[in-house]
């Protein structure tokens, strides 16, 4: 099965390839999707990208491969990412890059480019995110850098399709970057030697091979197949270079790099000092509306599910409650408000990057992730699980012997108990019509009625109607939700919140993606366990998913059984796992042979989510 | 007096020497600084008891690997001085700071080590050996470099130097572009330690914070 795949592909081949190469998070996989046609799961959180995707598209040129590559800072392999993608840059002869640079991060993305011209490859620089390039006040000189470095350099938007014809266009006249870099005496006496041993089968320049192996990057050690005895030459030169220097070799060949890039920035990369004002109506309604609004919203709600936790819903739901939950709902209006106006009202940063700021704040960040849990306990677990459940499966699926009775299409009018009813819908149930359909041919007690349609066991009416009806809207939508975390750039802030916690099972903050992930659906969160540096960290969270992380089907089960009793008894359910989920990791932790990782993570900016791309990314997580 | 100089530069050679191979050849010696003057140097250190000479070796005592010690703490904390709080560049800094090691006192040098944040490396990344201020380190004047981890949040500083152990965390924060030079700002420091630079948002660790070491900008 799997060879056929692979002739269908060589057979469908095309004319020459293009790889796609960048950071992390500055938009490979948006611009594949535009590029091709072909969507792969596009985030806001670095490193989504985790296998490698191709696809075609038909150009000016003939047929053209195109290649997603994982995330890269750099070329020298320091996660698995980053060897992937050094990978197919060494390994297919006829190529060109197609690198893509966040354009606010200019000088990160350049120490990429340094690496491959001195590989030697023929790139097409894309600027991409120039909108919010220029919401920042930062201007950069595309003509002048284009005219530095040899290179067609484009500007794009990728999320709104701007720049992409240009973009295709200038894949044909690719260059290689004119970047030249010397890194002094010992290390290019080293680097000299090196490209003599090296052999004659290299795709790439063996300048670009000797600083990867200068910089004991033993990985391409492996993918090169060096011989042993020249492997072994190359080591005594390396550790000789290493001994005239008390840094590391890596960092010192890195450190010329960022010095070559940010002398080259000088005069291309400027930054306004007046930002530009966002709209005085819209930022006023933010801090004298929305947030007094939200922030009172919040401690309110937070004060309402303590009283429920430890009491039930008749307490919740007194005078006296009432009154705490107003006094809740003030301090936190005082306390946000005061440190708005303080902070905030006067500088002249975005909205969102206010919104950022509070969503990892070290105090007002916890009462906000309280309320967006319980928010998405509310999306999914009584929407969902609740009302959706019902509806398909009484409404729409009904039973094979009785009637659903119809339903009622109609909307609710808000803060009242009033509904309009446009129309009745007369749908007994598809269950239902297919019963009457079978009855034409057998009656009811028949074997094969039974066998399909029995109103027990049959494999239509439990079977696909509980497969359909249940689990349906419950991964659904918490596939929605998670997707608005991922893409506002909720997710990675919630990663600085936990990291402390986490560290104690010997994980990171950036364990906090399975983590969560694993509330929808365990199997996909241990897939996504590769984003973990180490093989210890991926042993222990994928334990702790099957262990502890309830899945959205098995928080449906228990969250039908739990909303009938007490609060009390939701809160020690929520305690026990959370403190089974603590011992293990922590025993775990201690038990396994390896190490943890530091925690080192990019914040991306906060955003607001693009609704397509949410709906499309639920559409293939669901399917 | 120029023997006491020969002296301490002897020691200097000689702490260096062992530092990077273990063991100290006669020849070594000889070869930096002449047959004549090595041998009479040696001599007189031997007279002193600084150091044993076993055939063509050359170990230092219990006295001479304490006073050796003083003498290159003084030389490196000099070159992190002239280095890094008067930026003199690369090759400059070198004469200066080994002219600098043979006339200032312990007491001076225990408050440039203190205005210093008690480093623990030069800026060739070779070992600085502690002194008494660095192992009761009371701060009692404000040193001007500190750890990133030490600093409130808002404040904005500057990369003097990395110097965590670990080759990959090295790697890797070179890799996003957080080298020496670079200009920060603490975005905030709990629940994780956050630093802004450029347009880049960073989350890290404590324990790779402490590492890393600054010097604040007054804007």
């Amino acid at each position: 099965m799997h060879e056929i795949v692979e002739k269908e592909l060589d057979s469908k081949r095309g004319d020459f390839r293009i790889a796609l190469v960048g950071n992390p998070n500055v938009g490979k996989s948006v611009l594949f999707g535009l590029l091709t046609g072909k969507y792969v799961t596009v985030s806001n959180y670095p490193g989504t990208t985790v296998e490698v995707s191709r696809g075609m598209y038909v150009g000016s040129s003939g047929t053209i491969e195109v290649v997603d590559t994982p995330g890269a800072n750099s070329l020298i392999s320091h996660s698995e990412d980053e060897r992937v993608t050094r990978d197919i840059l060494l390994k297919d002869t006829e190529k060109k890059i197609l690198q893509i640079i966040d354009s606010k991060n200019l000088r990160r993305g350049l120490l990429i480019t340094t690496q491959l011209a001195e590989m030697g490859l023929p790139v097409s620089i894309c600027l991409n995110m120039w909108d919010e390039t220029l919401d920042r006040g930062i201007s950069v000189n595309t003509d002048k850098l284009q005219k530095t470095l040899g290179v067609p350099i484009k500007k794009t938007i990728a999320t709104q399709n701007y720049g992409i014809g240009a973009l295709k266009s200038s894949i044909n006249s690719v260059k290689i970057p004119k970047i030249d870099i010397n890194y002094g005496g010992d290390i290019e006496e080293g680097i000299k030697k090196i490209e003599e041993l090296l052999p004659d089968d290299i795709a790439v320049k063996r300048r670009a091979i000797a600083t990867m192996l200068l910089s004991y990057d033993e990985a391409i050690e492996e993918t090169l197949k060096i011989d042993a005895q020249i492997l072994e030459r190359i080591h005594k030169i390396r550790d000789d270079a290493q001994n005239k220097f008390g840094h590391p070799l890596s960092y010192m060949i890195s450190k010329r790099r960022i010095d070559y890039v940010d002398d080259l920035l000088e005069g291309i990369v400027s930054t306004k000092k007046e930002k530009k004002k966002p709209g005085v109506v819209l930022r006023n309604i933010f801090f004298f509306v929305i947030m007094p609004l939200v922030s009172f919203f919040v401690g309110f709600k937070v004060v309402d599910l303590f009283l429920f936790a430890i009491a039930s819903y008749v307490v919740a739901g007194g005078q006296m409650a009432l009154i705490l939950k107003i006094t809740g709902g003030a301090i936190s209006v005082g306390f946000s408000s005061f440190y708005l106006f303080v902070r905030e009202y006067r500088t002249n940063r975005k909205i969102s990057s206010i919104l950022g700021s509070l969503t990892m704040h070290p105090s007002m960040a916890w009462p906000i992730l309280i309320v967006v849990l319980w928010g998405i306990y509310k999306i999914v677990g009584e929407f969902g699980a609740g009302d959706c459940v019902d509806f398909i499966e009484n409404k729409i699926f009904g039973s094979s012997l009785e009637r659903s009775g119809g339903f009622d299409f109609k909307v609710f009018i808000p803060f009242t108990r009033l509904e309009y009813v446009f129309t009745h819908v007369n749908f007994q149930g598809i269950n239902y019509y297919l019963g009457l359909l079978t009855q034409k041919f057998m009656s009811a007690d028949n074997i094969f009625f039974e066998l399909f349609l029995g109103k027990d066991a049959g494999l239509i009416q439990v079977g696909i109607t509980y497969s359909i009806a249940i689990i349906l809207p419950i991964v659904g939508f918490f596939f929605l939700s998670f997707g608005i975390m991922e893409d506002s750039g909720y997710l990675p802030r919630l990663a600085v919140m936990v990291n402390r916690i986490f560290k104690v099972i010997g994980l990171n903050g950036k364990a906090v993606l399975p983590m969560v992930m694993g509330l929808g659906c365990d199997t996909m969160a241990t897939l996504t366990t590769r984003i973990l540096d180490t093989k210890k960290e991926r042993i222990i969270s994928t334990l702790l998913l099957a262990l502890a992380v309830p899945c959205s089907a098995q928080i449906g089960v228990i969250a039908g059984i739990l909303g009938r009793v007490s609060g009390v008894y939701f809160s020690i359910y929520i305690f026990v796992i959370f403190f089974q989920m603590l011992l293990v990791g922590y025993l775990s932790s201690k038990i396994l042979r390896g190490t943890g990782s530091d925690f080192l993570m990019e914040i991306p900016p906060f955003r607001m989510p693009k609704i397509s791309n949410i709906l499309l990314k639920t559409y293939y997580r669901t399917k | 007096m120029a023997d006491e100089t020969q002296i301490e530069e002897m020691l200097e050679c000689l702490w260096m020497v062992e530092e990077d191979n273990g063991k100290v050849e006669r020849a070594v010696l000889e070869d930096k600084f002449g047959s004549e003057i090595a041998d009479n140097v040696l001599r007189k250190m031997v007279e002193k008891r600084l150091i044993n000479l076993h055939d063509s070796k050359v170990f230092l005592t219990e006295t001479g690997r304490n006073r050796a010690k003083l003498i290159i703490r003084r030389h490196r904390l000099a070159e992190r001085l002239l280095n890094d709080v008067l930026e003199i560049g690369d090759d400059a800094f070198e004469p200066s700071a080994c002219q600098f090691e043979h006339f200032v006192n312990e007491e001076i040098i225990a408050s440039i080590c203190t205005l210093l944040g008690h480093p623990t490396v030069c800026p060739h990344g070779k070992q600085i050996p502690p002194g008494d201020c660095c192992l009761s380190a009371k701060k009692v004047l404000k040193p001007v470099v500190n750890p990133l981890s030490e600093l409130r949040s808002g404040a904005r500083a500057k990369i003097v130097y990395v110097t965590t152990k670990s080759h990959a965390t090295l790697d890797r924060l070179s890799a996003i572009g957080v080298n020496p030079g670079l200009e920060l700002i603490v975005h905030q420091k709990r629940p994780s330690i956050v630093i802004q630079f450029g347009e880049t948002q960073l989350a890290l660790d404590k324990d790779i914070a402490k590492d890393i070491f600054v010097r604040t900008i007054q804007s």
